[in-house]
């Protein structure tokens, strides 16, 4: 039997270093000075797990959790500090809306050189540059310069070109908060059909209905562990909890604060 | 399996090449807004140097130089390169943070990428060199190897682009530095004047590749003699450890350019 994931994660930790000397002459100073303990700060805590080919995996967790340094660390943009990340097929990442994207340049140029980044030739952008114009709906904007354009259209030009970039793993960083109604709309439908093509999906989102529609399991990171690994209900009613008895706690401390105070 | 792999790796080179391509055109077309004409105004300033230097010197460092408006124009021309090509690769990194952060693109194609735009438009700057040489008559077939000097050019700023690059992330005041650092190097080659045979400054510039580089191109274009020697090997000495230096510290580094940045 030959099991082979898209994406393992094998105890993954990753540090980064916070530090503010970012000259020579500072970091002179401090070298005579002896004053330079770089201090650390964990994102990810020996975390593992598989993500099986085909499957739409969500990530759920508060901001700072550590999920967009998970995703970034799965992209090869981030390496890992100790543990291991295995890739099986060829990554498309959209991490950040609009990236790469030239605001001087039209959209025509921007579909091109963004293809380019994305690892895909010239024939490929060549054929497929229709298909990416008519998704994104911009069918007047083609010859416009970027700087024109709202945030709405650019996030609309970023998902197209990706969804069209033939990923065989599709990492996303709450990009469904961008485009209007109609527009979220459609990359669903996109994305359940890439579904269906045998994409794996990694995303993350704070949308709770995107969560339980789109995704067959779901991670639950907080300060960078992994607190549950499930299927959406489960996970989603688990996070739920845990938010509202924070909130409760919260709400309790206000209480008695104006109790004593008020 | 040893075919697949070579197809594999071909697949990949395709790529790095397609994104040098795509990005080297992108910034060249977004420095001219696609209209081309742009390229005038980077050439306004090296003839607005050129210009300058030469009323004021005309007369009297370079009264004694064979061919000054040459011996000016070319100094200032394959400085010029080496100056625009290293400034700015220095913020090729910092400057294209959006894509490092997002993107898994090869960060060395990044760089390169910067230096080859560069390149183009220091072809314009060589197109008006040998254009002045023609009309006054100083090319010989032996202005061919020139061809042979603007490959180890291009080998020294990329060397240096590398380790700019890499360094400028990690220390925020290397512009500043190398800004100054430019400038005194800059009146320390003989560009707008000459060394006198067996002075200090001949000895000194034995260890300037910026000299040798110069010197090149001059013998080359504008007198027609073979250069020495000993000028070619040092000039390939410094463009080779250059970039086997600069691409080190940059591999060394480059892991990291995502988290500073």
């Amino acid at each position: 039997m030959n099991y082979d994931p898209a994406i393992e994660v094998i105890n993954l930790t990753k540090q980064f270093i916070v530090r503010n000397n970012f000259t020579f002459l500072s970091s002179g100073i401090n070298l005579l000075t002896g004053k330079n303990e770089p201090q650390k700060l964990t994102a990810l805590d020996g975390i593992s797990f598989k993500v099986d080919r085909g499957e739409v995996l969500g990530i759920v967790g508060r901001n700072g959790s550590g999920k967009s340094t998970l995703l970034s660390t799965i992209a090869g943009i981030y390496k890992p500090t100790s543990g291991e990340v295995r890739v099986n097929g060829k990554i498309t990442p959209l991490l950040n809306l609009g990236v790469g994207l030239q605001r001087r340049l039209t959209m025509r140029d921007n579909i091109y050189l963004t293809g380019a980044l994305l690892g895909l030739s010239r024939e490929y952008m060549r054929d497929n540059f229709d298909a990416i114009v008519d998704f994104s709906g911009l069918n007047d904007f083609v010859d416009f310069k970027l700087f024109q354009f709202s945030n709405g259209m650019i996030a609309r030009l970023s998902f197209a070109i990706a969804i069209h970039s033939d990923p065989e793993i599709l990492l996303l960083d709450e990009v469904f908060q961008a485009g209007d109604a109609g527009f979220s709309k459609k990359s669903g439908g996109k994305m359940k059909e890439l579904v269906r093509s045998d994409t794996t999906v990694v995303l993350s989102s704070h949308n709770d209905e995107i969560i339980r529609d789109a995704v067959d399991r779901v991670l639950w990171i907080d300060k960078g562990k992994i607190m549950l690994i499930g299927s959406p209900k489960e996970v989603l009613d688990a996070y739920a909890s845990d938010r509202e008895k924070k909130r409760s706690g919260w709400m309790n401390n206000r209480k008695k604060f104006f109790e004593v105070f008020g | 399996m040893e075919v697949s792999r070579y197809v594999a790796y071909t697949y990949y080179m395709r790529n790095v090449l397609n994104i040098l391509y795509q990005t080297a055109k992108s910034s060249f077309k977004l420095r001219n807004e696609s209209s081309y004409l742009g390229i005038f105004w980077y050439l306004l300033g090296p003839l607005l140097t050129f210009g300058i230097l030469y009323y004021v010197f005309s007369g009297r460092l370079g009264s004694g130089v064979g061919d000054y408006p040459l011996y000016l124009l070319s100094g200032i021309v394959v400085w010029n390169f080496y100056s625009a090509g290293s400034s700015r690769s220095l913020t090729a990194i910092m400057g294209n943070a959006g894509i490092i952060k997002a993107l898994p693109v090869r960060r060395d194609a990044i760089v390169i990428s910067g230096m080859i735009d560069a390149f183009v438009s220091h072809l314009f700057e060589i197109a008006i060199l040998l254009a002045f040489c023609a009309i006054l008559g100083t090319l010989t077939p032996i202005a061919l190897l020139f061809s042979a000097v603007l490959l180890l050019q291009f080998l020294f700023a990329l060397g240096t682009g590398f380790l700019l690059s890499a360094l400028y992330v990690f220390f925020g005041d290397l512009g500043q530095i190398w800004s100054v650092l430019t400038k005194a190097w800059w009146f320390a080659t003989p560009i707008f004047y000459t060394l006198s045979e067996g002075g200090p400054g001949k000895t000194l510039s034995m260890f300037n590749p910026m000299y040798h580089s110069i010197e090149l191109s001059r013998n080359l274009l504008v007198y027609g003699i073979l250069p020495p020697l000993s000028s070619w090997v040092i000039l390939a000495l410094f463009s080779v450890l250059t970039l086997v230096l600069g691409y080190a510290v940059f591999h060394k580094l480059s892991p990291r350019f995502a988290e500073f940045i």
